[in-house]
C-alpha cells in the first residue's frame, strides 16, 4: 500500500539560519534591510508551497555493502551501515510542489539575488517538510514499538543516484505526488526528495546523521560547519 | 445510443479501481499492469467482468500506462505497444461479450506519461502529443467506444493528450483530472481554468478522479457542475490512505461512498465511478444508491472565460485590462530585444505589467525581419514559465497563430479576426480546434464603416459565420475600433455608440483605447477620459498600458463608482499602493554624487543606484561614471566576495544595482563604447534544468562589460557549438549541477575542441571539481562566478 500525506505550508517550520546557509551566507547574519528582503521572498515562496509525500514500508535484507529491497538491490556500504540491523525500511518521496520552481524561474529572469534566496527557501521548505513527515511516521511507528533511523537519499555517499528511478516507480510518485524524473535523473519539481529510512525494533541512535554520515562532506557546498 | 448521447441525457456508471484488484489477483509489486496483462488475460477479463456485473456501463481497458515510453518495443526488451493495447482492449471486449445484457462501452484508458512537461520538466509538448497519438491510433483501430483521458495532474499534459485524441480519431473524448485538497492540479490549475481549456479543446465531458475520496472532492465536483456546460463525471478514491501505524485501509466504505455519489447526482453530475481503492462492491453500492435517480438536465453556462495554467479570467463582470506592451509597434527597445532574441527583456516587460495590475497580456512578435512563427511560440512558452496571467495571442499570420495556440497552456485570447471572409476562413478553424476568446474587429472588405450601425452589422455577420464552426457568441469579443478624433471629431462618439449596439446584441466588447488620441498633444488626458466614457458605455475589456497611471486611476475609480468594487476594497488598496516612495534626500545631501552611486552599488540598492546614476550624469559623462564609480564599487564587492566578507546574495544585489546604473548610462553612450572585445557564450548543458548558477555568471560578466550570449538551460552540444561559431566567441562557459549531466558537458567540450579549437572553455556547477574539470578537458574550472570573471579578464588582456 502506498500512503499519501499532505500538509499546509503553515505547518512547516523554516529556520532562518538554514535559509541563510543555503543562500550562501554561511554563518554570517545580514543586516535588517537585507533580512527584510529575504523575509519578503520567503513569504512569497511559502505561500506557494503544496507539501505532499508518499511512502511505503518494505521488508529489507541488509548485508555489509548490499541492501536488498526485494524489488531492487543497492550496492552501498554507507547505506548498509545506516540500515544495519533493520528488517524493514520506510521508502518515501516528498515535494513542496511546482509553483516554487516557477517563482525561482521568475526571479532568475529579473533578479539573480532574489533567485538565490527563493531557491534557498525552497530547499529549506522541502527539508523541513521531510523532517515533519518522517517524524509523524516515526510517531506512528512507536506504537508497535519500532524506531526510525535517519533518512538517507540516493546520491548521498555511495548510494547511487540511479536508484531514484526504482524508488519513484515503486512509490508511483508521478501519480501520487506529481514528482517525476527527467532523463538525467533530476527530480521535477526540483524541490523534491526521495529517501529511505531504516525501521529498527530497538531504539538505538544511529552513530552518524546528516552531513557527518556522507563522504562528500568536504566537497559539498552546503555541508554544515 | 453512443456514449456521448447517453452521458448528455442519462447517468453513466464507470468502473472502479484496477490496481488493487490486480494486486490481489497476483500482480507483483514493481511490475507494469499492462505487461502482466499480456500473460494473464484471464485475470484482466475477470476484473472487467466483475465491474460489468456490478453495473458499470463503461469499463476502461487496461491501457492506463500503455505508451511508447514504457513499451518502446522488442529492441528495448519490452512488448510492442501495439500488442499491449490490442491485448488490453480485447480483454475488455471479451468481458463485455461474456456478460451481455444492456449496452456497454469500452474505453481506451489514457493516463499520464509519468514525465513532467517543459518548462517545469524535460518532456517536450509535441513529443507528448506524439506519445499519446500512438496509443490513440492503436486503440481506435481496436474498436474502442471512447477515449478516457484520466488522472492527469498537469494542464499542459492534459492538453497534449486531448489534441492527440482529437487529431487521431473521431471518438468521444472524456477528460478527467486529479485535484488536491486546495482544489488544484499539482501544477497549479484550478477547476475554472481546466474547464475553460477543456471546453475550448472540445472535450466531450470533464471530470475528476483519483487523489481524494468523495468527501474531500465535494467542492471540486460542485464547482465543475457550476462552470461546465458539458457533462461532468466523478471517479473518486475510496478515501485517502495515510499511514498511522496500524494496517490502514482506505477510509471511505462503499455505503458512504455511494451516498456521496448520490449527492453528486443532485449537483448535476452525470457520470459516476471510482478510482484507487474502489472495488465492484463500491460500484454496486453506487448503482443501488442511484437507482431510479434522474440526472439534472445539462445547462449552457454561457461563461466567457480564458485561462492560464493556474486560473481563469471571466469577461462580462468586471472590465478586464489587457497589457499592450509586448508589441513592437512604436517600441524601439522591444524591437531590439526581438531581433537579439533577448527573452529577459520581454519577460520583464510582462512581469512589470503584471505588477502594474494587468489581467491579461497581449503578445505580438510581428517584425518583418524575424521568424514570427517561431518567436511568438517561444515568447508564449517563456512567459508561461514565469507569469501566470492568461495571454492574448496577437498576430496576422495564421501559421504563427496556430503554433502559439498549440504551445499555450490554457485557453487564450485570439487577436484577431475581422469581417473579411479570408480572415474568418483562417481564424475560425484554429479557434474551433484549440479554443480561445476571439477578438473580432468591425471591418470588412469595404473597410471600417463610419457609422455605429455599420460596425454592429459586421459584428452580427461575424457571429453568424462563427456559429458555423460551433463557436458561440460567448467566445467572441468585438472591438468596434477606436479611431482618432484628430481626423474626425465624431469618431469617438461612433465607437461608443457601437459599443452600446453590440452590448444590445448580447455581445462583449474590447477596445484599443489609446488610438483615439493619435496626433493630439497630451494624449493621456484624452485617453483616460475616453476610457471612462467607454467603460460607462459597457466596455468589457481594454487593450492598454497598465503602467500609465492615468489609465489605472480611471479604471479603479470607475469600478468603485459603477458598483463593481465591493466596499471599494480594490480602489482603496490601489490608492495606498500608488503613494510613491520619496527619495532619500538626507543620504543624498551627505554624499558626493560619486560616493552616492558607489555606496548604492555596494549596498545593493537597485532603485537608488539608478537615481544616483542619473544624478552623476549631471556633472560627468557616462564613461567617467563607469570608470570612477561603478568599476571601483564592483571591485570592492568582488574583492569582498573573494575574501569571504561579502556573500553571494550581496554580491548579486550589487551586480543588479550596477546593472540598473548601466541601463541609465547606456542611453547616453554610443553603442559598444564600454564593451570589451571578448565575446562569451554561456549555457547549462543538455539534460540539466538548473540555471541559477549560470544566470549569476551572466549578470557578473555583463557588469564587467563583457558581451554575453546566454543560450539558457538544457542546451544540446551542437547548439552551443553553432552559437560559438556564430558569435565568434573566444570563451564558452558551461554549467552542470548533477553528475548525470557531466557527460553532456564533456561531449560539448569535445565538439568545441574539434570545431572551434581557439575557443576556451570554462566550467562550473555544484558537482564539478578541478579534477573533474581536468578529466573532461575543460580549459578552466571556476569555483564561483567571480573566478569566471577573473578568467575572462585574463583572456581579454591577452587579446
Amino acid at each position: 500500500m502506498i500512503y499519501v500525506h499532505t500538509a499546509n505550508s503553515s505547518e512547516l517550520l523554516l529556520k532562518e539560519s538554514e535559509i541563510l546557509r543555503y543562500a550562501g551566507y554561511g554563518t554570517h547574519v545580514p543586516d535588517e534591510t537585507e533580512l527584510g528582503r529575504i523575509q519578503k521572498i520567503a513569504d512569497e515562496v511559502l505561500l506557494s508551497v503544496a507539501p505532499r509525500a508518499c511512502c511505503r514500508i518494505l521488508p529489507v535484507a541488509v548485508t555489509p555493502g548490499m541492501v536488498d529491497f526485494g524489488v531492487f538491490r543497492a550496492a552501498s556500504g554507507q547505506l548498509s551501515k545506516n540500515l544495519a540491523g533493520c528488517k524493514r525500511v520506510l521508502l518515501f518521496s516528498a515535494t513542496v510542489g511546482a509553483q516554487v520552481d516557477r517563482i525561482i524561474e521568475k526571479y532568475s529572469r529579473v533578479s539573480p539575488a532574489s533567485a538565490v534566496i527563493a531557491q534557498a527557501v525552497g530547499t529549506a521548505a522541502v527539508e523541513s517538510w521531510c523532517d515533519l513527515f518522517v517524524s509523524s511516521i516515526g510517531t506512528s511507528l512507536q506504537k508497535e514499538p519500532a524506531y526510525l533511523r535517519p533518512r538517507f537519499s540516493p546520491g548521498y555517499g555511495d548510494f547511487a543516484l540511479s536508484h531514484q528511478r526504482e524508488i519513484c516507480q515503486l512509490l508511483d510518485t508521478s501519480r501520487k505526488i506529481g514528482v517525476s524524473l527527467t532523463d538525467s535523473l533530476l527530480m521535477t519539481p526540483t524541490k523534491s526528495v526521495t529517501a529511505v529510512a531504516g525501521i529498527s525494533e530497538t531504539d538505538e541512535r544511529c552513530a552518524q546523521t546528516g552531513c557527518e554520515a556522507c563522504n562528500k562532506q568536504k566537497e559539498c557546498l552546503y555541508a554544515r560547519g | 445510443m453512443n456514449i456521448l448521447e447517453k452521458i448528455i441525457t442519462d447517468k453513466v456508471i464507470f468502473d472502479g479501481g484496477m490496481g488493487t484488484l490486480l494486486q490481489s489477483a497476483g500482480l507483483p509489486a514493481g511490475e507494469l499492469p499492462e505487461q502482466w496483462g499480456m500473460t494473464h488475460p484471464d485475470k484482466i477479463i475477470a476484473v472487467h467482468e466483475s465491474y460489468l456485473r456490478a453495473g458499470s456501463d463503461v469499463i476502461a481497458a487496461n491501457t492506463f500506462g500503455a505508451n511508447i515510453l514504457k513499451f518502446p518495443g522488442k529492441a528495448h526488451g519490452t512488448p510492442d505497444l501495439l500488442t499491449v493495447v490490442q491485448n488490453a482492449v480485447m480483454c475488455a471486449q471479451v468481458a463485455v461479450g461474456k456478460v451481455g445484457g444492456k449496452k456497454r462501452y469500452v474505453a481506451l484508458d489514457i493516463g499520464p506519461t509519468g514525465k513532467l512537461l517543459k518548462p517545469l520538466g524535460d518532456l517536450d509538448f509535441e513529443e507528448a502529443v506524439r506519445i499519446f497519438a500512438e496509443t490513440v491510433k492503436i486503440g481506435a483501430a481496436c474498436g474502442v467506444d471512447l477515449i478516457l483521458i484520466e488522472t492527469m495532474n498537469d494542464s499542459l499534459e492534459t492538453k497534449a493528450a486531448v489534441i492527440a485524441a482529437k487529431e487521431n480519431c473521431d471518438l468521444p473524448v472524456l477528460v478527467s483530472n486529479t485535484y488536491d485538497e486546495r482544489g488544484k492540479l499539482m501544477t497549479g490549475a484550478d477547476v475554472d481554468a481546466m474547464v475553460a481549456m477543456l471546453e475550448g479543446l472540445r472535450a466531450d465531458a470533464v471530470g475528476v478522479n483519483c487523489g481524494l475520496g468523495p468527501d474531500k472532492l465535494e467542492k471540486v465536483v460542485k464547482r465543475l457542475t457550476e462552470v461546465a456546460s458539458v457533462p461532468v463525471f466523478a471517479m473518486p478514491n475510496a478515501g485517502l490512505p495515510a499511514f498511522d501505524g496500524e494496517k490502514t485501509v482506505y477510509d471511505v466504505p462503499p455505503y458512504d461512498f455511494a451516498i456521496k455519489m448520490a449527492e453528486f447526482a443532485q449537483m448535476g453530475v452525470h457520470g459516476f465511478g471510482g478510482c484507487c481503492g474502489t472495488t465492484p462492491e463500491y460500484i454496486e453500492a453506487v448503482c443501488f444508491a442511484l437507482q431510479g435517480a434522474k440526472v439534472l438536465p445539462l445547462t449552457e453556462k454561457n461563461r466567457s472565460v480564458i485561462s492560464s495554467y493556474t486560473h481563469s479570467v471571466e469577461f462580462g463582470k468586471t472590465p478586464v485590462l489587457i497589457g499592450e506592451r509586448i508589441n513592437p509597434t512604436g517600441k524601439k527597445m522591444l524591437k531590439v530585444a526581438l531581433r537579439e532574441n533577448n527573452m529577459d527583456y520581454i519577460l520583464n516587460e510582462g512581469l512589470d505589467q503584471e505588477a502594474a495590475g494587468a489581467h491579461v497580456l497581449d503578445v505580438n512578435a510581428g517584425l518583418p525581419e524575424i521568424d514570427e512563427t517561431k518567436m511568438l511560440a517561444q515568447i508564449v512558452t517563456s512567459l508561461q514559465a514565469v507569469c501566470d496571467l492568461p495571454l492574448q495571442i496577437d498576430t496576422t499570420k495564421p501559421e504563427a497563430m496556430e503554433a502559439a495556440l498549440r504551445a499555450y497552456n490554457g485557453k487564450p485570447m485570439i487577436n484577431s479576426v475581422c469581417g473579411k471572409q479570408e480572415s474568418m476562413d483562417a481564424v475560425f478553424p484554429l479557434a474551433a480546434k484549440y479554443g480561445g476568446l476571439i477578438v473580432a474587429l468591425t471591418l470588412d472588405e469595404n473597410g471600417i464603416p463610419d457609422t455605429a450601425e455599420g460596425r454592429v452589422a459586421i459584428a452580427a455577420r461575424i457571429y453568424e459565420e462563427a456559429s458555423r464552426y460551433g463557436i458561440s457568441k460567448k467566445d467572441i469579443i468585438v472591438d468596434p475600433l477606436a479611431m482618432t478624433i484628430s481626423a474626425d471629431t465624431r469618431s469617438a462618439k461612433v465607437t461608443l455608440e457601437a459599443i452600446r449596439g453590440i452590448k444590445a446584441l448580447g455581445g462583449l466588447t474590447s477596445l484599443g483605447v489609446s488610438n483615439v488620441s493619435f496626433g493630439l498633444p497630451e494624449r493621456n488626458m484624452v485617453n483616460t477620459t475616453f476610457f471612462s466614457m467607454a467603460l460607462e458605455s459597457g466596455l468589457d475589456a481594454a487593450i492598454m498600458n497598465p503602467k500609465a497611471k492615468g489609465m489605472m486611476d480611471a479604471y479603479f475609480a470607475y469600478c468603485a463608482l459603477a458598483d463593481k468594487d465591493p466596499m471599494c476594497e480594490r480602489f482603496i488598496s490601489y490608492a495606498a499602493e500608488s503613494e510613491t516612495e520619496t527619495a532619500p534626500k538626507t543620504e543624498r545631501q551627505e554624499l558626493s554624487k560619486e560616493e552616492w552611486l558607489k555606496s548604492a552599488i555596494i549596498k545593493g540598492l537597485k532603485d537608488r543606484a539608478a537615481q544616483a546614476a542619473e544624478a552623476a550624469l549631471e556633472t560627468m559623462d557616462a564613461l567617467s561614471v563607469i570608470n570612477s564609480c561603478i568599476v571601483p564599487a564592483l571591485d570592492t564587492v568582488g574583492m569582498g566576495f573573494e575574501q569571504k566578507t561579502t556573500f553571494l546574495p550581496q554580491l548579486l544585489m550589487s551586480a543588479e544595482s550596477a546593472k540598473a546604473a548601466f541601463d541609465v548610462l547606456k542611453q547616453r553612450m554610443e553603442k559598444g563604447a564600454n564593451e570589451k572585445k571578448l565575446s562569451v557564450v554561456i549555457a547549462t548543458v543538455k539534460g540539466d534544468i538548473h540555471d541559477i548558477g549560470k544566470n549569476i555568471v551572466k549578470v557578473l560578466l555583463e557588469n564587467y562589460g563583457f558581451s554575453v550570449t546566454d543560450l539558457g538551460k538544457d542546451v544540446p552540444p551542437e547548439e552551443i557549438v553553432r552559437a560559438v561559431q556564430d558569435k565568434n566567441a573566444q570563451l564558452c562557459g558551461l554549467s552542470a549541477l548533477m553528475t548525470t549531466t557531466v557527460p553532456a558537458m564533456e561531449e560539448t567540450i569535445r565538439l568545441l575542441k574539434e570545431t572551434c579549437p581557439e575557443t576556451k572553455t570554462v566550467v562550473g556547477g555544484a558537482v564539478l571539481t578541478q579534477t573533474y574539470a581536468d578529466a573532461i578537458g575543460a580549459d578552466f574550472y571556476a569555483k564561483d562566478a567571480m573566478e569566471t570573471v577573473r578568467y575572462a579578464e585574463k583572456l581579454e588582456e591577452a587579446l
